[in-house]
């Protein structure tokens, strides 16, 4: 296990600055670093291409790290772990392959879900954009309908409220933790609860707050698709991210992108892709050094230990609610289950002066809508504050830094 | 509501505030809206970036609940 301080170390940056913006993006710990440095140094070649040693070198680093990324931070297997550049491309690669069947062996194959009229796909108020959009298109262009469930007042979508799920419900979209109010949500029920109601409805959860920040093992939630993005909880390199998909689901998913190195055999007829099907999605040159760094990264939090991640963030929260409930003048989003994001505003103040005033302190936290608008106008400060204040923590935040957070806003006050 | 480009924002603010000296930032949002239009990027954002080009400058008024902004 890795100290907090050997991790401070590791990441210069948080000895220049409280950094509590942990929900938008990490800093990268220098070990991840360096073996993206080695790759461009000592073996700087294209992946699944030349037959030269270097560039086998790059092919074997690149197919350890799907193993290590998909292994440490998901619980599955490489053949079922598509490589992304963040949790949103991994959100749109689902989106197309449900608007499109696969084209192989030069012809059209079976769907993964044969829409019908009056067809439903279900997702939540609570959605980063990322996880709404291209859900709220798909059903636009397949005239399905699209159902927007609303959360509990203090923002929990609890089992039960899935309980609208019916035969017609083909498709479900939700999170796994809230960016915008820091709620953890019960993904293993929630997916029992809509399983039950039918069983034949894909689920594909939104993990971008979620791997790296606590353990997560898809087999056990028992979703069919779960995206996150490698620059948050994971500590990897921005551009990179991660797909899980069901082994019966990924052999029917049509690439979104189409190109070099996916493919066995291609005519004037048709193609064959590549008889691997998660490296289907691998059309062009990847973002090997990215991706390498992105495993080491997974190697990383795993040396830390996923479950001491979880612990210490929520230690570190805990500390900064009940800091926050002693300040009359500041309303806190969500629930007060321990969390390691926390979101709050300042009555009389716009939410990003706030967070620029914090900076003055060298505290650096998000405000804004989060990419959540409806989430924010569910709640009632869109308008009024232009969304919240975020401070999201990682293992590496102290509990010296949180007690500084919380003068700093008592100053405000 | 139209979003300013960079250069016009700027216009626009430095000319309010040479016109009205001292100003909230919800109080420039305002006469943003006025002419129905607002900035590029979020009012505090934008005009933090104004300050740190040193077109404007700025400091947090806890009085007032706001950074507050003058030439």
């Amino acid at each position: 296990m890795k100290t907090v301080e050997e991790v401070r170390n590791d990441i210069p940056l948080t000895k220049k600055c409280i950094y509590a913006d942990n929900g938008a993006t990490t800093p990268v710990p220098i070990p991840v670093i360096n073996v993206m440095n080695e790759y461009f140094l000592e073996y700087c070649a294209n992946v699944e291409r030349g037959t030269y040693s270097i560039a086998q070198k790059a092919s074997e680093k690149w197919d350890e790290a799907r193993r290590n990324v998909s292994k440490i931070l998901l619980n599955c297997g490489a053949e079922e772990f598509i490589f992304t550049k963040n949790f949103t491309e991994a959100a749109n690669i689902v989106a197309y392959a449900l608007e499109h069947p696969l084209f192989n062996d030069g012809k059209q194959q079976e769907p993964i879900i044969r829409w019908r009229k009056e067809d439903k796909i279900v997702t939540t108020i609570m959605e980063h954009h990322s996880n709404f959009m291209m859900w709220l298109r798909l059903a636009k262009h397949l005239n399905l309908d699209f159902v927007v469930m609303k959360p509990t007042n203090d923002c929990r979508l609890l089992p039960k409220l899935f309980d609208i799920i019916d035969e017609k419900t083909k498709f479900v979209a939700f999170q796994h933790v809230s960016n915008a109010v820091g709620t953890v949500h019960d993904v293993r029920e929630i997916i029992k609860t809509i399983k039950e109601k039918n069983p034949g409805c894909l689920v594909f959860v939104d993990g971008s707050q979620g791997p790296g920040h606590m353990p997560v093992n898809v087999k056990d939630l028992g979703c069919d698709f779960y995206g996150f993005s490698g620059h948050k909880g994971p500590l990897g390199p921005q551009g990179t991210g991660g797909l899980y998909v069901k082994k019966e689901i990924i052999e029917k998913m049509e690439p979104m992108i189409l190109g070099g190195g996916i493919i066995s055999d291609v005519s004037a007829n048709g193609y064959r892709l590549a008889d691997t099907y998660s490296k289907r999605f691998d059309a062009g040159t990847p973002n090997i050094p990215g991706l390498i760094g992105l495993g080491k990264a997974a190697e990383y939090v795993n040396e830390i230990g996923l479950g001491n991640i979880e612990k210490r963030e929520k230690k570190l929260g805990r500390i900064l609610l009940d800091g926050l409930s002693r300040m009359k003048d500041v309303e806190v989003y969500g629930s007060d289950d321990d969390r390691g994001t926390v979101t709050f505003n300042i009555k009389g103040w716009g939410s990003h002066d706030v967070s620029l005033a914090l900076d003055e302190k060298n505290i650096l936290t998000r405000a804004g809508h989060h990419c959540c608008i409806p989430l924010m106008r569910f709640l009632g400060i869109h308008e009024k504050y232009s969304g919240n204040v975020r401070v999201s923590f990682h293992y590496y935040n102290t509990e010296e830094e949180v007690k500084k957070i919380i003068d700093a806003i008592w100053e405000l006050l | 509501m139209k979003t300013l480009s960079d250069e016009e924002a700027e216009k626009f603010i430095v000319n309010i505030l040479r016109e009205k000296s001292r100003m909230k930032t919800d109080d420039v949002e305002k006469e943003m809206e006025k002419l129905d239009a607002k900035c590029p990027d979020e009012s505090v954002r934008f005009l933090s970036m104004l300050r740190m080009k040193n077109k404007i400058k700025g400091k947090l008024s806890v009085e007032d609940k706001s950074w507050v902004w003058w030439i």
